[in-house]
């Protein structure tokens, strides 16, 4: 008996592990969309004065991660023990839940008036920690800081930058009254960037985001301004005769693409930020308009009806012959390239009207996002994840925003104004 | 005399019950609230709720100190410790299909038909998706090893007549047809589960694959943390899959002790984009 | 059909501009008054109003004001995401031309308008499109470049027509406006 034990024992070492065939099961595809997350509201200062908002950090980190669609924010309130300290998580409860990940996290004072803001992100099936910071802010930064720890959180469990720290532009008109704004990407806290009683259009964010270029009428006619977020201050950046419109800057900050009809149509040109150095880019004796950059620099895709109806083509910025790029549908306007340069959102007119696209630029294959009839001005995200755009519901001018693979949608609630023209500002240094 | 003895303890028995009801059903009641409040639908989530009245005077930009890691990482709590991965002494870790005939060791008295080749289709069956074939040696290596255990048993269990047959004794045919349903049938149980559960939103656009290697207790859950023998090149990819399979536990398991041992180490091969 | 349609609105149109503006003289009598029902002045520029025109003899009024003559009417309008200016509409941009090319100094603007269909910038270039196929036929008429500006204002003072055709008819204009006015 002994012999065969180890002779058998012996024969053990030469069978290769994988032919011991551990029973292997396939898996095809997967159901869950989103992450199921747990925020356990944050530990306050007793009497603490923070700012008068309504919500509180947990609330607009929970509201962040919701509104990207990847992540199902469970409910915490009926807990009974909620954790602030490491020490006092208790994983068992959270797995319970389903939760997957969780959220605790403490606000102190610090002297001066000043808060120290520290959270950590906690693997419930592990068992372990993400991730923890902690931040020393005055209390008007706590709302961003709500935004970072969501973007912190986003990015460690989905492998992306987050955008909740950055910020929208976007143009009301409320009776005869046109009013700029410039609002966090959750919507809060706009501010009036410039107003008039003549239309504005056109919002284009320069690529440190300090500066907006946008057309306004004020002068009866349209003129391009490039005007500082930081101080206020503007300057008109092209008034030649005839229209100025549809400023978009060069990845590097340095020259814009602006579409003048002095000569004649509309053709796109290029100039300087400070208004110097014009150039033709276009010639066409048709209409060639609404100029996009590539994040390489390299390209600037349009659209033109040079070939009878509007579609999208590209330009190299040295100059030459345009190609066409869109060959699907008659009607093919606004093109703008996605951070990572593979993909293009532009608007496609057919049966249902005015709907949002997304094309492959390798291989050319389109999809669309959304339902129109009416939609306009997409706008990505700066990690190309989400597609703000311009819609119309019941007759009014809404945002909305759909993932560039179609799967979330959302929708901004009606608000008192119309809004129209939207862009999504880069992401914050 | 019985019932005033009973009294005060009745009286403490009841309040501490009456106690306990309360509390289950405070939590009831919390765990229903918790369930109803979760989204069910995500196609149409608010932006936001409403534009509030603006701000006339331009705020300045503010920026928050940069992050500071938090450098004691306090300990969390310990990895739990791995219990022994196998609570059964023998029959040890390498477990072949032949393994079926070992396990009918016991019921030796009963008749046993031919079936060398009998065995071939129970095997291909289990492998399920097509596998290559497994090559010639494996199959010799493993009906030696069969033997070998069929003897090592054997000779343990003195009195039990035994043949001396290479073929070793097998369940007859209806036995082992019967028992590949009940793998098969947990094979798709645990399949469908960890589905369930698989994030494919963060596999990005491509076509993925991973291969994942796990132990399982008999009572269906994994043992230590799931190991990436594959990965999708995709850190959130890889992680997300990890999480669906812990996050599926208990998995589905046989109850029957001899199929469990075909359960408790599996490999597990996604392709969270196909469908 | 459409034509008459629309001339006759237009007529309409002029019809209770008219009788609306006499109380606006009463209440404001330094207000230039630019109703007709009153005064018998007309277009009669000598230069020869265009006799499409519904009066002739020309006095102390404003021929560019008088709703008796063409050259007050300052619209063109277009079929849906076109640019040709229809042959309705020579008339009176023939009445400009000539009153541009007999009047050195006067200046017009020609405004380019669409419907709200399709995006800002690109109804912008649609409109400005429209203005200079006007300033074409002006230019074959004789009229001069530095007489011209064309701009647009795309959709911007459209009405919201939800895409329906026949809602932005009005919208699908060129306006034509005389500087100093």
């Amino acid at each position: 008996m002994m012999n065969l034990r180890l002779f058998y024992a012996f024969l053990m070492l030469f069978l290769p592990l994988t032919g011991q065939a551990a029973l292997t099961i396939e898996i095809v595809g997967g159901a869950a969309q989103q992450i199921p997350i747990a925020i356990v509201p944050f530990s306050q200062p007793a009497g603490a004065q923070l700012s008068s908002q309504e919500q509180t950090i947990s609330d607009i980190i929970g509201a962040d991660l919701r509104r990207s669609g990847l992540f199902r924010v469970l409910e915490t309130r009926g807990v009974v023990n909620q954790p602030h300290d490491i020490a006092e998580v208790r994983y068992p409860e959270w797995a319970a839940l389903q939760a997957q990940a969780l959220t605790i996290g403490k606000i102190e004072n610090l002297p001066g008036g000043r808060l120290k803001v520290s959270f950590r992100l906690l693997d419930v099936l592990r068992q372990n920690q993400l991730t923890g910071l902690e931040y020393e802010i005055t209390p008007a930064q706590l709302r961003l800081t709500a935004h970072r720890i969501a973007d912190v959180i986003y990015e460690k469990l989905t492998g992306e930058p987050g955008v909740f720290s950055t910020r929208i532009t976007y143009v009301t008109k409320a009776g005869k009254r046109y009013a700029l704004h410039v609002a966090d990407a959750d919507g809060f806290n706009p501010q009036s960037v410039v107003a008039s009683n003549e239309p504005i259009i056109s919002p284009s964010w320069s690529p440190n985001g300090t500066s907006l270029a946008y057309v306004s009428f004020e002068k009866k006619k349209p003129v391009v301004y490039i005007q500082s977020l930081v101080s206020g201050k503007r300057h008109v950046l092209a008034n030649y005769k005839g229209n100025n419109s549809a400023p978009a800057w060069s990845p590097d900050g340095r020259r814009l693409a602006v579409v003048l009809t002095h000569a004649a149509n509309s053709q796109i040109y290029v100039i300087n930020e400070d208004g110097t150095g014009l150039k033709q880019l276009t010639s066409s004796r048709r209409i060639d308009t609404e100029p996009f950059w590539s994040p390489d620099g390299q390209w600037i895709y349009f659209t033109s009806d040079r070939g009878g109806s509007p579609q999208i083509y590209r330009v190299s910025v040295s100059g030459g012959d345009p190609q066409r790029v869109t060959f699907e549908g008659s009607y093919n306007v606004s093109p703008r390239i996605s951070p990572d340069g593979k993909s293009m959102a532009f608007i496609s007119r057919g049966q249902g009207g005015f709907k949002v696209a997304l094309q492959d630029l390798a291989t050319g294959q389109v999809q669309y996002l959304s339902d129109g009839p009416q939609d306009e001005s997409p706008s990505f995200a700066p990690n190309g994840r989400l597609i703000l755009y311009a819609t119309t519901v019941r007759g009014k001018g809404t945002l909305a925003a759909v993932s560039a693979d179609g799967r979330v949608k959302q929708r901004l609630s009606e608000t008192s104004g119309d809004v129209r023209e939207p862009a999504w500002g880069p992401a914050v240094k | 005399m019985i019932r005033k003895h009973e009294n005060p303890l009745a009286f403490k028995a009841g309040l501490l019950s009456l106690l306990v009801h309360a509390a289950f059903l405070a939590i009831l009641i919390f765990s229903f609230d918790w369930k109803a409040v979760q989204p069910a639908n995500i196609a149409q989530v608010e932006l936001w709720d409403s534009l509030p009245v603006e701000k006339p005077v331009p705020q300045p930009q503010p920026k928050p100190e940069p992050p500071k890691p938090e450098p004691p990482k306090p300990e969390p709590k310990p990895e739990p410790p791995k219990p022994e991965p196998k609570p059964e002494p023998e029959p040890p870790k390498p477990e072949p299909k032949a393994e079926i005939q070992v396990k009918k060791e016991p019921e030796k008295p009963k008749p046993k038909p031919v079936e060398k080749p009998k065995e071939k289709p129970p095997e291909k069956k289990v492998e399920k998706r097509p596998e290559p074939p497994k090559p010639d040696p494996e199959e010799l290596n493993k009906q030696k090893l069969a033997e070998l255990q069929k003897m090592l048993l054997e000779e343990e269990m003195k009195p039990q007549p035994s043949p001396p047959a290479p073929a070793a004794p097998a369940p007859t045919q209806a036995e082992s047809a019967a028992m590949q349903g009940e793998v098969d049938k947990y094979i798709s149980m645990i399949s469908r589960k960890i589905r369930q559960n698989v994030n494919r939103q963060l596999c990005g656009t491509g076509k993925p694959e991973l291969e994942l290697e796990i132990s399982l207790m008999p009572t269906g859950e994994v043992i230590g943390t799931p190991k990436l023998l594959k990965g999708s090149g995709m850190s959130a990819c890889d992680e997300a899959v990890e999480r669906a399979i812990l996050q599926s536990q208990p998995l589905p398991v046989p109850p029957q002790s001899e199929l469990f041992a075909r359960f408790r180490d599996l490999r597990l091969k996604f392709r969270p984009n196909e469908n | 059909m459409n034509k008459q349609l629309l001339m006759s609105a237009l007529l309409a149109a002029m019809l209770v501009a008219c009788s609306s503006k006499p109380v606006k003289t009463t209440s404001a009598p330094g207000v230039e008054d630019k109703s007709m029902t009153t005064e018998s002045t007309t277009a009669g520029s000598a230069d020869g109003a265009s006799t499409a025109g519904t009066d002739t003899s020309g006095l102390a009024g404003n021929p560019l004001t008088d709703p008796n003559n063409i050259l007050s009417k300052r619209s063109i309008y277009f079929d849906f995401d076109k640019d040709e200016v229809k042959s309705e509409f020579r008339p009176l941009v023939e009445a400009h031309a000539k009153y541009l090319t007999s009047n050195s100094g006067a200046k017009v603007i020609l405004q380019g308008n669409t419907d709200d269909a399709g995006t800002h910038e690109y109804n912008l270039s649609l409109g400005q499109r429209r203005a200079v196929a006007v300033k074409n036929v002006m230019n074959v008429l004789g009229v001069q470049d530095a007489q011209i500006e064309t701009v647009s204002y795309g959709e911007e003072k459209a009405k919201s027509c939800a895409g329906d055709q026949a809602c932005g008819e009005q919208d699908r204009r060129v306006d034509i406006i005389y500087v100093g006015e």
